[in-house]
C-alpha cells in the first residue's frame, strides 16, 4: 500500500507541474493566510518575549494598597524600612537586603504638542544589583542626587534620543548622560534616574513599588504572607513575572484574538478555494486514476495521494508565507503604550503557521480525496 | 438578455466548483468589508476631531490615584491668551457601577464647556436642567442601555472612600435624560463640576482635571497651544496643550495601531480571491474553447464573446461581494457579548454607503482583472483548431 501511495503521489506531483497555475494559486492562497496570521501574531510574540527577558523567578514586586499597579505613590517612604524586614529577602555580600523602592513617571514630550515618550523609572542604590544584565554602552551611569538620566537602547531608538539631549522634567531640563542595554528586556524602553531625585523634583514622597530579590523562588509565599499579615502594612506582593504577565495580558490578549479572528476568516476563504482547486485537480486526473485502479491500485492509496498533494502545496505556501512575515517583520522595532520592543516571528510561531496550514490542507483535501477514491473506474475509462 | 442562458449554463457547468468559488468570494469580502469599515471608523474619528478645540493637561501628571490637578485659577490666565474664545473645566470621576468590572467615568463639566464643546448634543433646556440639579447626569443612548438606566434612575458610582470628603463609598447621581450618540464618545456621562468638586476632600477642591478650550481659528491652534504652554511654563503647574485633532491622529496611528493593519489584511484576502477567480475562469474558458468556436462560426463577434466571459466573471464576484458585505453588516450588528471578550474594545466598523459602494467597485474590478488572461486567450484562438479538438 505504501508503494502504491508513493507511485500515485509521484504521478500527482508530476501532474502538479502540468497544472502549474492551479497549484500556484493554492500555494499563494495559503501563503497569504499564513503571512497575515504570523505578522499579526508577531506583535504579541515580540511583546511577550521582551517581558520574558526581564523575568527572574527570584524577583518579586511589592505594590501599594490601591490600584495593583506600580504607577502612583502608594507606598509611603516610612513603610520601606518595615518591608525590608520581611523574611526571605536575599542579601548583598555586605549585608544589605536586595530590595529597591522604585517610582515611575511619565515623561512629557519635549516638542510643543507631540504625544509620547519613554517612561522614567526612578531606582535606588540596589536597583542595579537587581538588574545584573544592565550595562552602560555609551556615556556614564547617572550620579545619585543629580538631575540626570540614562536611556535604554530601545527607547533611544524609538524616540530618537541621544546621549547629551536634555529632557524637560519637573525642576528643569535633565541631561541624558548615558545609554544602557539590559539584554532586550522592557527596561530598555525606559529612562532610569535616581529615585530620590525624581521624587524630590516632583514634590511627592511615596514610591510606586519595591522590587525584591528573594533568597530562592520558594521563599515567595512566606514573604507575601508576612507582608499581608503585618498590621503596620497595607502593601501586597506578587511574583514579578506574574505582575508583568498580568499587566501585558490586556493588550496581548486583544491583539491575539484579533489576529486569530482575521486569520480564521481568511482561512475559511482559502479552504473553499482549496477544495475547489483539488476537485479540479482530481477531475483532470480522472483517467489516470481510473487506469491505475483498473490495474489493481486500491482506493485508499488514491485518497492518500490526493491528501499528500494538498498538504505538500499548502506547506510550501505556509513556508513562503512564514518567510515573508519573517523578512518583513522579524526584529522590526515597534512601540506600544510607551513600551518599545522588536516584533518577533519566532520558530514557535513558524511551527504554528505550518500546523495551521496542515489542518487547512487536510480539511480542504478530504472531500476531493474521497471523490477520487470513489470514482467509478468504468465510467471514467468509457468517457 | 438573450445571452443569459449561455452565461447561466457556463456558471453551472461544474456546480460544486462554482459554489466553492462563490463561497470563497463571499467570505473574503465579508473580511474585506470589516477591514475597510474599520478603516472608515478610524478615518471618521480623525475627521470628527476638531482643530479649533484644545485640551490642556498638567505637563507632569503625578500618577497617584487622586491625580495632581490643574488649579482653577489657571482658567483666567488661559482665557487671556489671544485667540481663545472659551475655557471649560472638566473633572473625570472614575469608579464603578454595581460590579467592579463595570467601570464608569463621569465627566463633570462647568457651564463654560457648553461654549468650548458646542457639539455636545444637549439642548439649552437640558443644559439648564443639568446645572440646576447638582447630582444630575446625562448619558449617551448606548451607554444607558448597556448600564440598564433610564431617565429618572439613580446611578451610584462607587469610588475609594478617600475620594469624598465625607468618606461615603459612592456618589449618588440621578439620570436626567439620555443623549443621542456622540461618535468617538460612546460612553459619555456628563455631570456637574461644582457638585463633584464640592464633595471632594478639602485639599483637592479648587482643582480640575482638564481644560477644554475653543479657539476662534483652527488654523492657529498649534500656535495657541505653544503660547499657552509657554505662558504657564513657570507657573506652579506647567501645562501640555494639544489640539483635539492632533490627539486623535496620534491615538489612531500610535504604535502598532489596528488601523495600520486593515489595508494589508484586506489586500491579502482580495489578492487570494483574484487568483482563485482568474484561475477558475481561465480553466472554464479553456475547456469551453469548442463552444466559443461554434459561437464564432455562427456569427457572434468578438465583443459578444468578451461580454460573455466578463459576465461569467462578474456574476460570482459581485453577488459574492454583496452577500459578503451583508454578512459583515450582520457581524457588526451582533451584540458585543457574542464576540471574543478581548475584541469588545475594538471600534465598530462603519459600513456606510460609501464603504459598500467601494467594495462592490473592488469586486467589479476584481472580475475585470481576473478576466484579462482568459480574454487574451479568446482573442488568439483558432476556430479551426478548436473545432477539430486540438
Amino acid at each position: 500500500m505504501l508503494m502504491q501511495t508513493a507511485v500515485l503521489t509521484r504521478l500527482g506531483i508530476l501532474g502538479m507541474l502540468q497544472r502549474k497555475w492551479s497549484s500556484l494559486v493554492l500555494v499563494v492562497s495559503v501563503a497569504s493566510v499564513i503571512a497575515v496570521l504570523l505578522s499579526m501574531l508577531s506583535v504579541t510574540e515580540g511583546m511577550l518575549r521582551a517581558y520574558r527577558l526581564g523575568e527572574d523567578p527570584h524577583l518579586a514586586i511589592v505594590l501599594g494598597p490601591e490600584g495593583g499597579t506600580e504607577w502612583g505613590n502608594g507606598i509611603a517612604a516610612s513603610d520601606i524600612g518595615t518591608i525590608l524586614d520581611a523574611p526571605g529577602i536575599a542579601r548583598s555580600p555586605d549585608g544589605h537586603p536586595l530590595a529597591d523602592p522604585e517610582v515611575l513617571l511619565s515623561v512629557p514630550p519635549s516638542g510643543p504638542f507631540l504625544i509620547g515618550g519613554p517612561e522614567l523609572r526612578g531606582i535606588g542604590a540596589e536597583g542595579l544589583a537587581l538588574h545584573p544584565k544592565l550595562k552602560i554602552v555609551e556615556g556614564r551611569q547617572f550620579h545619585s542626587g543629580r538631575q540626570e538620566l540614562i536611556i535604554g537602547l530601545a527607547g533611544a531608538r524609538a524616540f530618537k534620543l541621544r546621549v547629551g539631549d536634555r529632557i524637560p522634567l519637573p525642576g528643569g531640563t535633565w541631561p541624558i548622560v548615558g545609554s544602557f542595554t539590559d539584554g532586550g528586556s522592557t527596561l530598555e524602553s525606559q529612562f532610569l534616574a535616581d529615585a530620590h531625585t525624581v521624587l524630590a523634583a516632583g514634590g511627592t514622597s511615596g514610591y510606586g513599588s519595591v522590587i525584591v530579590k528573594l533568597e530562592n523562588p520558594g521563599a515567595f509565599n512566606a514573604f507575601a504572607h508576612w507582608l499581608s499579615t503585618n498590621p503596620d502594612l497595607k502593601e501586597s506582593a506578587e511574583p514579578l513575572s506574574g505582575y508583568l504577565q498580568r499587566t501585558t495580558h490586556q493588550f496581548s490578549a486583544f491583539f491575539t484574538a484579533l489576529a486569530y479572528s482575521v486569520a480564521a476568516m481568511m482561512t475559511l476563504g482559502a479552504l473553499f478555494g482549496t477544495v475547489k482547486l483539488m476537485y479540479a485537480a482530481v477531475t483532470a486526473r480522472t483517467r489516470e486514476i481510473a487506469t491505475l485502479r483498473a490495474i489493481g491500485y486500491q482506493p485508499l492509496p488514491v485518497a492518500l495521494s490526493v491528501l499528500l498533494e494538498t498538504t505538500t502545496l499548502a506547506l510550501t505556501g505556509a513556508l513562503i508565507g512564514a518567510a515573508a512575515a519573517w523578512l518583513l517583520f522579524d526584529g522590526k522595532l515597534t512601540t506600544q503604550a510607551r513600551h518599545v520592543y522588536d516584533l518577533s516571528v519566532s520558530g514557535h510561531l513558524i511551527a504554528l503557521g505550518l500546523t495551521w496550514a496542515s489542518v487547512l490542507a487536510i480539511l480542504g483535501g478530504v472531500p476531493p480525496a474521497i471523490r477520487a477514491a470513489r470514482g467509478s473506474v468504468r465510467d471514467a475509462l468509457a468517457t | 438578455m438573450k445571452y443569459f442562458p449561455l452565461v447561466w449554463a457556463a456558471l453551472w457547468r461544474k456546480p460544486a466548483e462554482s459554489v466553492l468559488i462563490w463561497l470563497a468570494v463571499t467570505v473574503s469580502f465579508a473580511l474585506f468589508g470589516l477591514m475597510v469599515g474599520l478603516h472608515a471608523t478610524y478615518d471618521r474619528l480623525i475627521d470628527n476631531a476638531r482643530m479649533d478645540r484644545l485640551y490642556v493637561n498638567a505637563r507632569f501628571p503625578n500618577a497617584s490615584t487622586t491625580g495632581i490637578l490643574l488649579p482653577l485659577a489657571l482658567r483666567d490666565q488661559i482665557a487671556r491668551v489671544a485667540g481663545v474664545s472659551a475655557v471649560g473645566a472638566v473633572h473625570y470621576l472614575q469608579g464603578y457601577y454595581k460590579d467592579p468590572h463595570q467601570r464608569v467615568r463621569v465627566r463633570a463639566v462647568d457651564e463654560y464647556v457648553k461654549n468650548a464643546w458646542p457639539e455636545l448634543p444637549l439642548t439649552a433646556a437640558q443644559w439648564q436642567q443639568l446645572f440646576a440639579t447638582p447630582s444630575g447626569v446625562f448619558i449617551t443612548r448606548n451607554r444607558a442601555a448597556m448600564l440598564g438606566l433610564k431617565a429618572g434612575a439613580t446611578l451610584p458610582v462607587i469610588t475609594p472612600s478617600s475620594a469624598r470628603a465625607d468618606g461615603a463609598p459612592s456618589w449618588e447621581f440621578h439620570v436626567l435624560g439620555v443623549m443621542p450618540e456622540m461618535p468617538g464618545y460612546e460612553s459619555l456621562i456628563l455631570g456637574n463640576l461644582s457638585y463633584v468638586e464640592n464633595s471632594m476632600p478639602q485639599p483637592q477642591q479648587g482643582y480640575v482635571g482638564e481644560y477644554l478650550i475653543a479657539v476662534h481659528d483652527g488654523a492657529k491652534a498649534n500656535d495657541i497651544s505653544v503660547q499657552i504652554d509657554r505662558e504657564l511654563a513657570n507657573s506652579s503647574t506647567p501645562t501640555l496643550t494639544i489640539p483635539n485633532k492632533v490627539a486623535a491622529i496620534d491615538s489612531v496611528n500610535s504604535g502598532i495601531s489596528v488601523a495600520s493593519k486593515t489595508w494589508p489584511v484586506a489586500g491579502a484576502g482580495i489578492f487570494m480571491i483574484l487568483l482563485l477567480t482568474a484561475n477558475g475562469l481561465a480553466q472554464s474558458v479553456r475547456e469551453r474553447t469548442p463552444e466559443f468556436a461554434v459561437l464564432r462560426t455562427v456569427g457572434y463577434g468578438q465583443s459578444v464573446l468578451t461580454g460573455l466571459v466578463l459576465a461569467e466573471a462578474a456574476i460570482p464576484c459581485v453577488s459574492g461581494a454583496a452577500i459578503g458585505m451583508g454578512l459583515a453588516l450582520f457581524l457588526t450588528r451582533l451584540p458585543t457579548h457574542f464576540l471574543p471578550a478581548d475584541l469588545a474594545s475594538l471600534p465598530k466598523p462603519t459600513l456606510s454607503v460609501g464603504v459598500l459602494a467601494f467594495s462592490l467597485a473592488c469586486a467589479l474590478l476584481l472580475a475585470l482583472v481576473g478576466a484579462v488572461i482568459p480574454l487574451l486567450r479568446l482573442r488568439r484562438f483558432s476556430v479551426i483548431d478548436a473545432l477539430a479538438g486540438r
